[in-house]
């Protein structure tokens, strides 16, 4: 049992940064970590030792974003500007805040699905079928998503002349 | 994805931006982006979004992990909420008593982080030792083992380690911040030495596996309840972890 923990505990710096970025909000990023991780251990003879343990926990934590969001769902507008900026996770210079707030506002403009492929693939490294696992959708459907937040992502970005993403090039 | 070295799809872009693709074929998209400029441009655009995530969110993994998030040995024992109002609960307790900062709010770690200095420190004066490395020796183990759990009050177990490599040499009863600890030193057939320490802790806690490194000195160190344990040697972190794990089976046993 403790290398199951061993093990969860190297995943841990990986969901962070999924959950950071998923809800840039330190505090509830971190709640939904610690709950996904308490759902984890509870389940832990669920887990089949074949497979990849990050995906396991990013499908755990699918499940319990999901939820979250249909609760929340008559509640939009979360997460204030002001608010980003204060959860910055060090103490960044001006190009780091001026880009996580532009890729940050920018993937706001996301559905949630296409977000959270985005963040699996390009953040997390996940293969798209793992990515599928995760969503528990057709590898197929994991593409389109993909497609269609790169492609808006990419009109929000680029589109704007003054966007500030260009400068981490 | 088509097997069609010729045909190159949008998938195609999309795996080779995301280092999804064999070699093979990653090559054949590489030929064709010399060929079409447009798509050559997209998966420019889509690469800046990867490392724009990455520049923006990269940096959220090398923080420390909060206190919160660490798993414990047996679990978490409160789910989130319930453990906000436990440790609430704990400090008006403690405000009314007159006693405030040793629950969960700050002093188990402390705690623990000493029980590991202790262990190395006693690692370093003994594990050197070439005459006098244990008080007692293995040969006598039954002995040994019934004479520091009567002097520790409680029922300590020595780990079998020979499946590691490491051969126990016996032991020695040493005095601690809570009263007395135990040490138990094992050698591998190179004369590499490790030390396991056991130690009465002030409160019963039980924490996750962690892990200090002194100079070449690694500890991994965890509280089990009454007793507080830190396995240390001299080697890389993961091979101690193995021999922590080993440790930590056997004592749950």
């Amino acid at each position: 049992m403790p290398e199951f923990l061993i093990e969860i505990e190297g995943c841990i710096p990986s969901l962070r940064r999924y959950a950071r970025a998923l809800m840039r909000d330190r505090e509830r990023a971190d709640d939904l970590v610690q709950d996904c991780l308490e759902r984890a251990i509870s389940r832990r003879r669920l887990w089949r030792p074949s497979g990849s343990l990050r995906a396991w926990l990013f499908t755990i934590m699918h499940n319990i974003y999901a939820n979250e969001m249909r609760r929340q769902s008559t509640q939009p507008g979360l997460v204030s500007v002001d608010e980003i900026d204060g959860t910055l996770a060090r103490p960044a210079d001006q190009t780091d805040r001026l880009v996580m707030r532009d890729v940050g506002a920018a993937l706001d403009q996301l559905s949630g699905d296409q977000r959270q492929v985005l963040l699996l693939v390009a953040l997390e490294g996940l293969s798209y079928a793992e990515v599928a696992a995760v969503q528990d959708v057709p590898i197929g459907t994991v593409m389109s998503r993909l497609s269609r937040a790169r492609e808006r992502l990419g009109a929000l970005l680029d589109g704007d002349p003054a966007s500030r993403i260009r400068r981490i090039k | 994805m088509t097997g069609d070295a010729e045909r190159i799809n949008q998938d195609d872009l999309h795996a080779l931006v995301d280092g999804q693709l064999a070699d093979e074929r990653r090559a054949a998209v590489e030929r064709w982006l010399q060929a079409h400029p447009e798509d050559a441009a997209r998966v420019t655009g889509w690469r800046r979004q990867n490392a724009a995530i990455a520049a923006a969110f990269g940096a959220v993994a090398d923080e420390p992990v909060p206190e919160r998030l660490r798993p414990r040995p047996r679990g978490w024992r409160f789910g989130r909420l319930t453990a906000v109002a436990a440790s609430l609960a704990l400090f008006c307790a403690g405000a009314v008593a007159g006693w405030i900062g040793n629950g969960q709010m700050g002093g188990e770690r402390a705690m623990d982080q000493r029980l590991a200095d202790r262990a190395i420190a006693a690692h370093r004066v003994y594990a050197v030792e070439v005459r006098h490395p244990v008080e007692v020796a293995a040969s006598d183990e039954e002995h040994l083992v019934r004479w520091l759990s009567k002097r520790l009050d409680y029922d300590l177990r020595v780990p079998d380690l020979t499946r590691a490599g490491y051969r126990l040499m016996g032991g020695r009863l040493l005095a601690s911040e809570g009263g007395p600890a135990a040490q138990f030193m094992y050698e591998d057939s190179g004369g590499r030495r490790i030390t396991l320490y056991a130690s009465r802790v002030a409160q019963r806690r039980e924490t996750a596996f962690r892990f200090e490194q002194a100079g070449q000195i690694g500890a991994f160190y965890w509280l089990d309840g009454a007793v507080g344990y830190a396995i240390i040697g001299e080697m890389p972190r993961p091979a101690l972890q193995d021999l922590a794990r080993i440790v930590y089976d056997q004592l749950e046993k």
